[in-house]
């Protein structure tokens, strides 16, 4: 089965008065990585809903590759999905849950045998055809859940939160595997979660949504460095936000930082706010490079985290800031109350939309 | 100290509450093993000369028969309605599963004696008194809310997504319903259709007034009691409280195992 785009054009649905995607547009290209991100009732799992066919929309059209699916019950899209609660069949062996699939589409004999052991040998549970669902882990069964779906080979894989069961470490681990997973087979995966860290690990691209809308659809890197709105900022890592103003002439002005900018962009200051991630911001002293902007501030609380050091400060213009160390070359653990000398460069200082 | 005392207040309490519950059996048993013409207890010598006599004796044989007739009937329809009942209330809106639920198993808090009279009503105006497929449908209303609540509780059990996963992966609605829902329901709905059986085969009231001519187990043993007072109804009860125990422990030794495989 050859690998499908994704088109939402202009897709909208409303229940009643409450409209949980409104005005959707998203292209997917054939093989990609997308991860919808954002809050509970961001959109995201009635964007991935109208997809699996669960949900009807209101306007719009959603295509698989060049076909509309909006007419489509779900058993006519062909394509995977792994749920957040597993939902292996339970009166099922590991094996017939994987060649469920199979099964209702006419598969028999050796080839269905060779289909279902190759799926499970993919997810590394090979021995485990003959076991029940309820005498595996949770680890296993979302294994189980992941080759069930993909056993048929579907162009497009649907995600949602399939890890949010999982324990932290167990998550980090099924994250890799995914990604070798997504590697191995090709297919265009949509991936629904909450979870930014898991958003930045897996995706090739991530739209980070917000009241049923999309925020800001971008890869995982530049999400992060350049975020277009205060919004995304903030919901993505950590940030800094500084107020900025128009100043003399053409030049910006940061109150909270009492120094002046060269604007860093054709755009003026209106509307916007200036972020700066914590790791950007570095301590200015001898021998130290200088920074573009620069600024004094005192420590106000010191948060040690093993490789890293947080620190809380406020700028001489009263304005709270995080900036972060890393340890790596015996740096100087500053204390409560010291006065610092703050920098950091305008290259990393990205000014967002106030949305 | 205080400890102890209250702990064997305890134990004491809940011996005189067993005792209570099992009290008619203690008396029943062995009466049904005695040897004396008339009940009487206790039982002065022993034989099984009583169970003899039931199963000897047509009108025990027969009454079981009808009962067993009606009570089967019964629990298919109440077993069948009571689990569709239980589906759709769970796939309703959540602000109408309250008064659904209510509605179903109204049954249970309505006394049997007006069912049977309104039954009794109905029946003698559409000249279907005394007529077994009567009996059944009104003993399966009486049962349907059991099964509803049983199969109910199973249904809750299920991960809502199993179905939507059977249809994304290729099943249309009917078939997610057969090889996805249904399953891991079944061992449910045997219980509640073992207990739905039993409800109809134990009843006596609505069968009182529904028939005439032909008697149930329950009827036959209450004519017995008035007329005959032999130590048969002895054996007939001591039969019933151990094939419905053995029925009834078969139920829910399978709600239970349902009820494991089915956790999350």
């Amino acid at each position: 089965m050859a690998v499908a785009g994704i088109t939402f054009e202009n897709v909208t649905k409303r229940y009643g008065a409450v409209v949980a995607l409104d005005q959707f547009n998203l292209t997917v290209a054939p093989g990609e990585f997308m991860t919808f991100l954002g809050p509970s009732g961001s959109g995201k799992t009635t964007a991935l809903n109208i997809l699996a066919g669960f949900t009807g929309i209101t306007e719009g059209d959603v295509r698989i590759g060049e076909k509309s699916v909006v007419q489509l019950p779900p058993e006519q899209r062909n394509v995977g999905m792994v749920f957040q609660s597993y939902s292996l069949f339970p009166h099922l062996t590991v094996f017939e849950n994987v060649a469920f699939p199979l099964r209702l589409r006419g598969e028999r004999g050796a080839s269905l045998e060779t289909k279902v052991r190759g799926a499970l040998a993919m997810v590394h549970l090979e021995d485990f055809g003959k076991r029940m669902p309820n005498e595996l882990s949770g680890g296993q069964r979302q294994r189980v859940a992941f080759a069930r779906a993909v056993v048929f080979e579907p162009p497009v894989l649907l995600m949602d939160e399939p890890l949010g069961a999982l324990d932290l470490k167990l998550r980090e681990q099924m994250q890799l595997e995914i990604k070798r997973y997504h590697q191995q087979l090709g297919c265009t995966i949509i991936f629904v979660t909450h979870d930014q860290g898991e958003a930045l690990t897996l995706s090739d691209r991530v739209a980070v949504m917000r009241d049923g809308k999309i925020a800001q659809v971008d890869t995982a890197q530049d999400i992060y460095d350049r975020p277009s709105t205060r919004y995304v900022a903030e919901f993505i890592g950590r940030t800094n936000l500084f107020e900025i103003e128009q100043g003399q002439g053409n030049g910006w002005s940061i109150a909270a930082l009492g120094t002046q900018m060269a604007p860093l962009d054709g755009h003026g200051a209106a509307g916007r706010t200036l972020s700066v991630r914590p790791e950007k911001i570095r301590q200015i002293g001898q021998g130290d490079p200088d920074a573009s902007i620069v600024f004094d501030a005192r420590v106000t609380d010191v948060v040690f985290q093993g490789d890293h050091v947080q620190y809380q400060a406020v700028t001489s213009g009263g304005a709270p800031l995080t900036f972060q160390e890393h340890r790596g070359h015996g740096a100087r653990l500053q204390q409560a109350g010291d006065a610092l000398r703050l920098g950091f460069d305008v290259a990393d200082a990205v000014p967002v939309q106030n949305q | 100290m205080r400890v102890m005392q209250t702990s064997r207040m305890l134990a004491v309490y809940f011996w005189a509450m067993v005792v209570y519950l099992i009290f008619p059996i203690l008396i029943v048993l062995p009466v049904s093993f005695s040897d004396n013409e008339l009940l009487r207890f206790p039982p002065t010598a022993f034989s099984l000369r009583w169970y003899q006599s039931y199963f000897n004796d047509p009108v025990w044989v027969d009454a079981t028969l009808i009962s067993f007739r009606v009570a089967v009937v019964s629990m298919v329809i109440s077993t069948t309605a009571g689990t569709l009942a239980a589906l759709a209330i769970n796939a309703a809106p959540k602000r109408l599963a309250g008064p659904l639920t209510y509605g179903a198993t109204l049954p249970i808090v309505i006394p049997h004696i007006f069912i049977a009279l309104g039954v009794f009503i109905l029946a003698i105006r559409s000249g279907l008194t005394d007529n077994e497929m009567m009996l059944a449908l009104a003993h399966a209303a009486v049962a349907m809310p059991f099964v509803v609540l049983i199969t109910s509780a199973a249904i809750r059990q299920i991960d809502p997504t199993i179905a939507r996963a059977a249809r994304v992966l290729g099943a249309g609605p009917l078939r997610a319903f057969r090889v996805a829902t249904l399953p891991p329901l079944i061992p449910a709905i045997v219980a509640a259709a073992i207990f739905a059986f039993f409800v109809s085969f134990d009843e006596l009231i609505i069968a009182q007034f529904l028939m005439k001519g032909s008697e149930t187990l329950p009827m036959r043993i209450w004519a017995d009691l008035r007329l005959d007072f032999n130590p048969t109804v002895a054996a007939v009860s001591t039969l019933l409280i151990v094939v419905t125990s053995l029925a009834m422990g078969v139920a829910e030794t399978l709600r239970r195992r349902a009820a494991r495989t089915l956790a999350p």
